[in-house]
């Protein structure tokens, strides 16, 4: 391949992917690092374009989520990658109506949920990737893909459902654990 | 595949309303096309150069992909000089705390490309006017960083690394073996001085001294400490691929860089 067609193809992937890259790696790192794992992610996929399919986001939030990885082992804060939620809402805010109420269970059914839950589900509810692309991000065969995800939704449903203090005295168990 | 409550999911996204477009001139972007895009972006060389001693040396090869954020073409190294001094351990420690601290290979897992960190530190350190260089090993891992402290008393730090398929063989005590050796080209950074050739490698126990030459004609002198050696100098391809060998009996030999 010769530079003028990388330079070509990198651009087109640059213009095509950012955005899809820099929202998966904001939902996972706090704000100031978003820019600096995005830059590596393409710096991988610009040394490595040989290595890119057609089709090349999975593979990109594959590189983002490795690359995520190093950088929070590097910086001694190595944890399994959570997927961070909106902040909060300041109260009162939301109002008290059904929908509110709804979310705020939602958002409590959330944070108990393990990352690796959380991970498949933001895979597929906030990067809108389909079963195929979530296992290559995750590099899994498909059908792991949608076993772990149904078991996730289980639970997330079952969580959601709970009544707050039973979800209370719950998250504290695990919390203790 | 999505349900009612995934999208209800979807109003808990932290980057719902993050809009991030990337546009061809995006400064990162030309960042990154500024780099080296070959696997081996550090050296110019496609292969390592091996410089055989009395005895055959080992090969060592050298692949994966080296890591590198060199500084544009400027005026060349002024200070440089032929012949390097040493420091104290604790200008070596001082600056050395500056180069980083790992190697950082790319490597094909099961899941796509892997990122992988591999430790490095010192083995080796010179000054050649105002620049140090600091070679840096690990566990099949090395890095070069040069570090410049500035009049403003600001540390400016470029370092490249390399990922090596083997841990480097120690050579008989009166081999030495090359690693890498060929042309850095900096692409980034704020002070650079453009490109420098550098090579580097072990040492055996009986080699004394190395020296080299510049295309220029004018004799350099590595710097050999404890089982390594290295030397660079300013330019591209400015080394000759010959270099001479003194052995601690007074003993020289001629070896090759060879490819």
């Amino acid at each position: 391949m010769d530079d003028a067609h990388a330079r070509e193809l990198l651009t087109q992937m640059w213009v095509e992917q950012h955005e899809v890259v820099t929202r998966f790696v904001a939902r996972r790192v706090e704000a100031g690092l978003v820019d600096d794992v995005v830059s590596e992610t393409f710096l991988v996929a610009w040394r490595r374009l040989a290595d890119v399919p057609d089709d090349p986001k999975p593979w990109l939030l594959g590189v983002a989520r490795n690359v995520l990885a190093t950088h929070l082992r590097t910086h001694g804060r190595w944890r399994a990658l959570g997927v961070r939620l909106e902040r909060e809402p300041e109260a009162g805010k939301e109002g008290t109506d059904d929908l509110a109420a709804d979310r705020t269970d939602l958002r409590r059914a959330w944070e108990m949920l393990s990352d690796a839950d959380r991970e498949v589900i933001a895979l597929v509810a906030w990067d809108g990737l389909t079963a195929v692309e979530g296992a290559k991000v995750l590099g899994i065969r498909p059908s792991t893909f949608s076993v772990r995800l149904t078991r996730a939704r289980k639970r997330l449903l079952a969580y959601s459902g709970l009544k707050s203090d039973t979800a209370d005295v719950l998250r504290n168990l695990q919390e203790a654990r | 595949m999505k349900s009612p409550m995934l999208a209800d999911l979807a109003d808990l996204d932290p980057a719902r309303d993050l809009r991030a477009p990337g546009r061809p001139d995006d400064e990162a972007l030309q960042a990154i096309l500024g780099t080296a895009r070959r696997a081996t972006p550090i050296r110019r060389s496609a292969r390592p150069a091996v410089l055989a001693g009395a005895a055959a040396a080992a090969v060592v090869a050298v692949a994966g992909v080296a890591t590198v954020w060199w500084p544009t073409s400027q005026p060349a190294y002024a200070s440089w000089t032929a012949v390097p001094t040493g420091l104290t351990a604790s200008e070596v420690s001082a600056r050395a705390g500056a180069c980083p601290a790992a190697a950082h290979g790319i490597t094909q897992g099961d899941d796509g490309p892997q990122v992988d960190d591999v430790p490095i530190g010192p083995v080796l350190a010179e000054q050649r006017g105002d620049y140090t260089y600091v070679l840096l090993t690990g566990d099949g891992a090395a890095g070069e960083c040069l570090v410049t402290v500035q009049a403003s008393g600001a540390t400016d730090v470029v370092a490249g690394d390399a990922v090596l398929n083997a841990a480097p063989a120690v050579p008989g005590p009166r081999d030495v073996t090359t690693l890498q050796s060929g042309t850095a080209s900096w692409s980034e950074g704020d002070t650079g001085d453009g490109a420098l050739t550098s090579a580097y490698g072990r040492a055996g126990a009986d080699v004394a001294s190395v020296s080299l030459t510049l295309t220029s004609g004018e004799r350099v002198e590595a710097t050999v400490q404890d089982g390594w050696w290295a030397v660079w100098a300013p330019g591209e391809a400015s080394l000759r691929s010959t270099a001479e060998v003194t052995l601690t009996d007074g003993a020289t030999a001629e070896v090759a860089l060879s490819r």
